[in-house]
Parts: structure tokens; C-alpha cells; sequence
């Protein structure tokens, strides 16, 4: 790789070949997003993810694409998303929250942590997204607060 | 001095056949899966960490030149020289990928070849784009260069070692003979080592040869009972290449930023990952040992669990 025309060459043919790789798989498919199906699916997913943590109340979203789930006897918020055909879980604890945003039975989350800081839920009607919405300002950062953190 | 290949180049359409072959076998079979935003940030990540090697390189090189002179022997280009640096280099492996599994500067680094939720071979090209930043060749690849192998050796060695990891990150071959699943370092070995299950965590760490694992207790066999769920234990809610590549360094930088005490510090950086001063946060042993005082409390039937699972990673027909 020290001649420079032969490293131009190999990025030009490896940028062209990722973007063929990416359409082949778009053409082909072979994968479906992932959807909830049930309450049991969503404590799964968080049983999986966050060991000992014990599904209570759920609320599923809109055509299946995530959920919130209380912590049986506990003080923490259950996340499910879906991310493609894979689900991307979190558990919120007190000052996780940037901000809640409730526009009919839409809600906006904003999350203190820089990899999934973003997300939508459309619940079954208005009186659920405002329930949980009050859930949820429950767990909002206090001004000057600190970032919840990957790990 | 003889003018040794690239291996990892001269690879490079052979991994483009059999990522190829295997989507067209994964669409056909249902028996592994690929998602074009997950390929796609894969494979970005793979030619980002071909790039920034070109680009950062030249720090490992002339470091290795520098060292060179302090070598111990004078070792030639023979082939039992090769062949025992490809051991000796597969030993060094074992414990630089082991580190890079509990030593969060350098899992900072390497999370990014785990950040996939899916499993196939795109996922071997998932790699880091600041490795040489992380200083992990001095610590780790000098040993060979001090004993006395030519550095262009041990380059040589460690990228054959690289192209034999690139085949098993597969779910479509399942279990190989005896002889080969107890020495070498198989699909099924590494789909272990991906899982995110708390048994299966910081586990399998060998890049050719399984019997490091073996020798030095960190081996666990794939279950069929525990089948592997892929990705970190806390999953990232983007493709992001930039996302995926900083993720983990931007997080060391604010923990630090907030670290209270030089102890704190040194806990953040250089902890396992997951480290936090009051035990707030969960690292992989943590997880472990709460795993297994549930299951202890409560055995849990996981055939059962699986049947009451989410619709998730169902191929369409």
C-alpha cells in the first residue's frame, strides 16, 4: 500500500463495493423490523438486557414499536425501542430525562444519554400518553444535573 | 530482508465474496441475518479502520523500528520462525484482547467491533478507527520485536491472524469437528464471546487458537439452551458511525470530568468498564454475579423464556 495511485484505488474500490454489499442487502431483505407483540415480550427484552429487573405496568406503543414498563416494586422505568429488526433497551432512573413532550397521544423523550438521546411513542390513546407522561417527568434531570452514562 | 505481502489486501475480495455468499445463503436459509443500516455501518466502520491505519500508523511503525535495536535475538526470516511468531502472536492476542475486554481505555476502543446486534460477516469488519491512539501495541506488540522477530514478521503474522478471525464471525456454521472446536478458535467459540448473556460474558477472548481459553479458565462452550444475543449490554440507539466510533471515549472524558478524586480517576479510565466509584453502574462481573444469585434464587426455564420472547430477528419469507 505505499504507492499512493494503488491506496487511492483500493478505497475507491472499497467505498464501491460497501455501497454495492448495502444494496444487494436492500434488494434481498431478508429481515423484518422488530416488533412487540405483548407485554411478556417487552419484560422479556428488559429481563435480558438489565438483570433482576422485574416487569410491572406496561404500556406498549403504537403498532408494537416499543414500550414503557414500570419496575415491579421498584423505583426504576423500563425502555424498549426498536431499532431495525432489533430492540435497544434502557432502564430510567431519577434525573435520566432531559425532557417529555406530550402532543395528543405522541410523546417526545429526550434522554440524558448521547447514544439513544431521542425518542417517539405514540400510545393507544391521550389518557395513556398523559399518565405516562407525568410518569416520566418523574425521572427529569434537575437544572445543572449530571448525564447518565454508557457503560 | 524478503518483501512479505499484506495479507489483509490480498483478502480483501474473498471477504467481499463470502460476505456475498453468505447474504444470498442467510436470505435463502433464514439462518443468519443481515440489515442493510447495520451492514452499512459495519462495513463504513471497516474502511474508516483502514484508513485512519494509513493515516496513524506510522506511530506503531516507528516505534517498532526504534525497538527493534534492543532486540534480544537475531531472528531470520525461516519458517519456523514464522510459525512460532504466529503462536507466540496469538498468545499475545489472547491477553491484549482480554485487556481490551477489562481495561476501559482500551475497551473505549474495541467496543466498536462489538456494537452490532447482528452476527455475520460484515460484523468482522466492524472495527476501531483510533487504535493506534490507544498505545495498546506497545504494551502488547513489542514482545515479539524485543525477543528478536523482525517487525515486519510479526505485522505479517498479526494480519494472517486477523484474516483467520474474519470467517468466524458467522451464525451460519454451527459446530465444527471435536479436534477443531477443542484447538482452534471456531464460529461457534466467537458467537460466545459477541453474546451479551450474562454467562457468556468475558468469555473466549482467543483469536486463533481456543486453548489459551482453555489454559487460562476463560473458555465457556455455547449452550443450546442459551442461545446468544449479540450487541453490549447497553446497546446503542444509532448506526452512527461517528456514534459508534466515540461512544465510549466521550464517556470516559465525562466521567473523568467529573471524577471527584485521582482515585476516581484512574477508576474511570483504567477500570473495567462499567466501573463507577459508588458501584452505581454494572460491570460485567457485577452482572455476572447478580445473574447467577437469581438463578440460584429462581432457576429460570430459558426454553420457556425464548417461547414468550419478543418477535425479534425473524427473517422474512
Amino acid at each position: 500500500m505505499n504507492d499512493p495511485l494503488i491506496l487511492i484505488l483500493v478505497l475507491i474500490a472499497s467505498a464501491v463495493s460497501i455501497t454495492g454489499l448495502v444494496l444487494l442487502n436492500r434488494w434481498l431483505g431478508g429481515w423484518q423490523p422488530a416488533r412487540l407483540e405483548s407485554p411478556a415480550g417487552a419484560a422479556t427484552c428488559l429481563s435480558n438486557d438489565i438483570v433482576g429487573f422485574r416487569a410491572g405496568e406496561t404500556a406498549l406503543f403504537d403498532q408494537g414499536t416499543g414500550a414503557f414498563v414500570m419496575e415491579q416494586g421498584g423505583d426504576r422505568l423500563g425502555l424498549v425501542w426498536t431499532r431495525g429488526a432489533r430492540f435497544v433497551t434502557r432502564v430510567l432512573s431519577d434525573g435520566d430525562v432531559a425532557s417529555v413532550d406530550r402532543e395528543g397521544r405522541t410523546l417526545t423523550l429526550k434522554l440524558c444519554d448521547y447514544t439513544f438521546s431521542r425518542m417517539e411513542a405514540v400510545m393507544a390513546d391521550e389518557a395513556e400518553a398523559e399518565l405516562w407522561a407525568e410518569r416520566l417527568n418523574g425521572f427529569l434531570r434537575a437544572e445543572g444535573g449530571r448525564d447518565a452514562q454508557p457503560a | 530482508m524478503p518483501n512479505l505481502p499484506d495479507p489483509i489486501l490480498l483478502a480483501i475480495p474473498a471477504f467481499i465474496a463470502l460476505i456475498v455468499a453468505e447474504m444470498i445463503y442467510a436470505r435463502v436459509t433464514g439462518r443468519a441475518q443481515f440489515e442493510p443500516s447495520d451492514t452499512a455501518a459495519s462495513l463504513t466502520m471497516g474502511l474508516g479502520n483502514t484508513v485512519s491505519g494509513l493515516a496513524l500508523g506510522f506511530v506503531a511503525v516507528a516505534w517498532f523500528t526504534y525497538l527493534e535495536r534492543f532486540a534480544l535475538l537475531e531472528i531470520g526470516y525461516v519458517w519456523w520462525a514464522f510459525a512460532l511468531a504466529f503462536v507466540l502472536d496469538d498468545f499475545v492476542y489472547y491477553w491484549a484482547h482480554r485487556m481490551a475486554h477489562t481495561v476501559r481505555w482500551w475497551w473505549a476502543d474495541h467496543v466498536v467491533h462489538h456494537s452490532s446486534q447482528h452476527y455475520n460477516l460484515s460484523t468482522a469488519l466492524r472495527q476501531p478507527w483510533l487504535s493506534p491512539l490507544t498505545l495498546k501495541f506497545i504494551f502488547f506488540g513489542s514482545w515479539l520485536v524485543l525477543i528478536g522477530f523482525p517487525p515486519a514478521m510479526v505485522a505479517f503474522v498479526g494480519a494472517l491472524n486477523l484474516v483467520y478471525q474474519f470467517w468466524i464471525h458467522t451464525e451460519v456454521v454451527k459446530r465444527l469437528p471435536y479436534p477443531v472446536e477443542m484447538v482452534m478458535n471456531t464460529p461457534s467459540h466467537h458467537r460466545v464471546h459477541h453474546a451479551t448473556n450474562p454467562c457468556y460474558l468475558d468469555s473466549n477472548f482467543a483469536g486463533v487458537f481456543i486453548i489459551w481459553d482453555r489454559l487460562f479458565g476463560t473458555f465457556v462452550p455455547e449452550s443450546a439452551t442459551e442461545p446468544c444475543r449479540y450487541g453490549i449490554v447497553k446497546n446503542l440507539g444509532t448506526h452512527n458511525p461517528m456514534v459508534i466510533c466515540l461512544h465510549e471515549w466521550w464517556g470516559i472524558v465525562k466521567d473523568v470530568r467529573s471524577a471527584r478524586s485521582p482515585r476516581e480517576v484512574i477508576g474511570y479510565w483504567l477500570g473495567p468498564p462499567g466501573w463507577s466509584p459508588d458501584g452505581s453502574r454494572d460491570c460485567s462481573k457485577t452482572i455476572k454475579k447478580k445473574w447467577h444469585a437469581l438463578q440460584s434464587a429462581q432457576p429460570v426455564d430459558v426454553d420457556e423464556q425464548s417461547e414468550t420472547g419478543p418477535e425479534q430477528a425473524a427473517p422474512a419469507e
